[in-house]
């Protein structure tokens, strides 16, 4: 590997770590008590110094270095959470990525105008006169050092001092206080040996403790600690880590840790469950468990989900980094091996019947579906990343425009195929900007209208069949029907007399050079973001709808594919020609019988309902004759179902999809191409746009 | 008991003796921690002792004042309270609440 090879390596890890610190960042300043956060973010800092002076890129980590310790006195409490230093901090972050950008200029001293942004930072936030304070403390903390390289595991320790444990001249505080000096600890002091007064032998040691600590030293290291009282006290140390691994086990109830810990028997909790109150207060009040010992229960507990957190953290880092060109070209191979089976499986239906080739085409068929499931889920990346990039978006916009905006976000794990992801990115970027600026009010109208001064756009996710839901929300003005009606008229976009739906007026917004706005700002007025929207969505092959309330809200909903390579579809036939359903809108199939219908009749029933059907032979104008006994393939979309009446329902098919080209753009009903075994075509049929032509003639 | 309060090994068998004899006597024993001029484990197990008799025997204990800094610190360690800073009222109130 050469270097320049780990400079590479270097910047895409440093360029995902930046992004880990905006987000880290931003969800401080909503919760800047969260300690986890904090050190996620003074960690991210730490691991850039130390691998940009690794690669000698000596500016980064001077510059690094510099913001570091300003994110040491914050973590050490000498400095607190504010606007000023969140703000700052990103720009921090916004100047790291820029010396990325151009890694020649990451070397040699720092320039002015970093050492300026860092005398005008320490300024703002009262950092300067912490700063001579802090820094020996910085350069002495060996242990944070420590941590940043070395997984921090947490152990369990029971220290019961022995009883002439002060007659030895032992003191267990000065144990304890060596343990916190490696790492955090939480000590519960278990008072069960001590009498009362007049009974109580002073001069024995009788307060034993839990403890827990998060370290990166090991267990002999505890051990250590103890090696001098190790022969007249009682140590226990056992690292929770080990026993979640052993046991698997995550979310203990408080009793079952106390049943494991021998303090509560199966039939005492039992005799309690069922109580509307609490079990650890219920087993307090009953006098089956002391205080303490529920307060070691509940720590207990705490700690194992907070192992269990951080496990599942580091597993997560248990990644490996492969270019995204090399996915692509995976799921090509996949997607052509899909093809090559389903000639493999066409073929071996022309030979004489072989119980072994059979045998092994079916094997093979079901490799090819557990390689394109497994290929097609390295893809799936959770979209939650990209909602929570628009977390500054809307942070500097809205303070650009004066407006107190909050971004919330749900649904952040639905996993969406990496490439759709990518080209969701523009939409979303417009409509938010177009949520801010002409959806959310200014504080004053907002307070006029009785709503409160900030505002929320809010994200969601949902999957539904193969199709993800992506809605876009906001509590501002509403679309103006008269207004956008208006300008459309103006603009020469829609006829002056046109009667036009409330969908239509809505969808208005993404036409071309469509704007409300009278004048142009930098963050909209050109009529050109929604566009971009509508546009993006027919490239993935996505759908949008709109529903506002003047003055209420206004809801964007994106119907996004899963992905973009492969469907599993049903095969069809019409004359000669082979189209393919996709299989997430069939709801069934039935067999028609032209002379059983009324004539001219459009309706069939299906399970009791009367359904409209649409004549695919007639809508693609395939010529030929109609067979007597046809097929319909029930389809649902938008809540409602719709027949497609077909010559013949060949079956189920794993459909690699092929982009069809500009000449078909125009084409209706049909949405790509795939290739059959026996390497004919076979068209994507496009249900919704087919239900939507047919519902645009009858208006007309 | 207004006196100084010394709770380390040292002196821990004769301040046990006096706070019996103030309880016994009926009167309400005050601890104040401003007048604490030594304490150690032994010295915190004795306080332990206190609050669960007065919590038991219905006895009259008071704890008060501020603690000093480093008797403060040496309750972190203890592990009967989280932060320093600590007065004496403070102090009765987390130890009657794991008692």
């Amino acid at each position: 590997m050469s270097n320049d090879t780990f400079v590479d390596t270097f910047r895409e890890e440093a360029l995902e770590l930046l992004g880990t610190l905006e987000t880290a960042l931003l969800e401080l300043e909503e919760n800047p008590q969260d300690k986890e956060l904090l050190s996620a973010v003074f960690r991210v800092m730490h691991t850039i110094k130390g691998s940009a002076a690794m690669f000698g890129l000596d500016k980064i980590s001077k510059f690094a270095h510099e913001v570091e310790s300003i994110l040491s006195a914050l973590r050490e409490g000498k400095l607190s959470v504010s606007k000023e230093l969140i703000g700052n901090t990103l720009l921090a972050r916004d100047l790291i990525l820029e010396m990325l950008d151009n890694l020649s200029e990451a070397t040699g001293p720092l320039s002015s105008k970093l050492l300026d942004f860092l005398k005008n930072f320490k300024l703002i936030i009262g950092f300067v006169s912490v700063e001579e304070k802090v820094l020996p403390e910085i350069q002495k903390d060996k242990k944070g050092n420590r941590e940043s390289k070395e997984r921090r595991q947490t152990y369990h320790i029971v220290f019961k001092p022995g009883i002439d444990s002060f007659r030895r001249g032992c003191n267990p505080l000065l144990l304890i206080q060596e343990l916190m000096s490696l790492g955090e600890v939480v000590n519960i002091p278990v008072f069960d040996q001590i009498t009362d007064l007049e009974s109580l032998d002073p001069e024995s040691c009788l307060v034993s403790w839990e403890i827990y600590i998060t370290t990166t030293a090991t267990e002999n290291e505890l051990r250590d600690v103890f090696i001098f009282v190790e022969d007249f006290s009682e140590i226990h140390i056992k690292c929770l880590d080990n026993l979640i691994d052993e046991s698997g086990e995550t979310n203990k109830r408080v009793g079952e840790i106390l049943i494991e810990q021998g303090k509560l028997s199966v039939e005492e909790l039992d005799s309690l469950l069922g109580s509307q109150k609490r079990i650890g207060e219920l087993l307090v009040e009953e006098k089956l468990v002391s205080a303490t010992d529920l307060k070691v229960a509940l720590e207990s507990q705490k700690q194992i989900q907070q192992v269990q957190k951080n496990k599942a953290l580091h597993d997560d880092m248990s990644t490996i980094r492969v270019k995204s060109e090399k996915l692509d070209e995976l799921m090509a191979l996949v997607g052509e091996l899909v093809t090559v089976h389903a000639q493999i499986l066409q073929t071996s239906k022309t030979v004489e019947e072989n119980e072994k080739l059979n045998s092994v085409v079916e094997q093979f068929g079901r490799l090819t579906d557990e390689l394109r499931n497994n290929t097609m889920s390295i893809r799936m990346v959770p979209i939650g990343t990209t909602f929570s990039s628009f977390k500054r978006l809307v942070r500097d916009l809205s303070s650009e425009l004066g407006k107190n905006v909050v971004l919330e976000a749900d649904g952040g794990e639905t996993e969406l195929d990496k490439t759709v992801i990518e080209k969701l990115n523009d939409p979303l970027v417009h409509i938010i900007r177009n949520s801010l600026d002409h959806g959310i009010e200014s504080p004053e109208v907002r307070s006029s209208r009785g709503k409160p001064k900030t505002g929320t756009i809010r994200l969601s996710a949902i999957q539904s069949g193969a199709s993800v839901f992506i809605s876009i929300e906001d509590d501002g003005n509403g679309l103006n029907k008269e207004a956008i009606l208006k300008k459309a008229i103006t603009k020469g976009i829609v006829a002056p007399d046109a009667q036009l739906e409330e969908q239509a007026v809505f969808r208005l917004i993404f036409a071309p050079g469509f704007s409300t706005k009278e004048a142009v700002s930098a963050v909209s007025g050109r009529g050109v973001g929604m566009d971009v929207v509508n546009r993006q969505m027919e490239i993935i092959g996505g759908s949008l709808a709109i529903e506002s309330e003047e003055t209420k809200f206004s809801r964007i909903t994106l119907k996004i594919p899963l992905t973009l390579a492969i469907v599993e579809g049903l095969l069809v036939r019409i004359g000669l020609e082979h189209f393919i359903v996709p299989l997430s809108v069939v709801v069934g199939c039935m067999e028609f019988i032209q002379a059983d219908q009324r004539k001219n009749s459009s309706i069939v029933l299906f399970q009791d309902r009367q359904l409209p059907f649409v004549n695919m032979r007639e809508f693609f104008s395939i010529p030929g004759e109609r067979n007597s006994i046809e097929q319909i393939v029930i389809v649902t979309i938008k809540d409602q179902q719709f027949g497609l009446l077909v010559d013949q329902i060949i079956g189920g098919n794993q459909t690699v999809i092929k982009p069809l080209g500009k000449l078909f753009r125009n084409a209706t009903g049909i949405s790509n191409g795939s290739i059959l075994g026996d390497g004919s075509v076979a068209l994507i049929i496009d249900v919704e746009q087919i239900i939507g032509s047919l519902e645009t003639i009858n208006n007309d | 008991m207004s006196k100084k309060v010394q709770l380390d090994i040292e002196n821990i068998a004769q301040t046990r003796a006096g706070f019996l004899a103030v309880l016994d006597s009926g009167a309400e024993l005050i601890v104040d921690f401003e007048k604490c001029v030594g304490l150690d484990l032994s010295g915190f197990q004795l306080l332990v002792s206190l609050v669960r008799e007065a919590k038991e025997k219905k006895k009259t204990v008071v704890f008060c004042g501020e603690l000093k800094k480093e008797h403060a610190q040496l309750m972190i360690l203890f592990g009967v309270n989280e932060r320093d800073c600590l007065t004496g009222e403070e102090l009765e109130k987390n130890l009657k609440a794991v008692l």
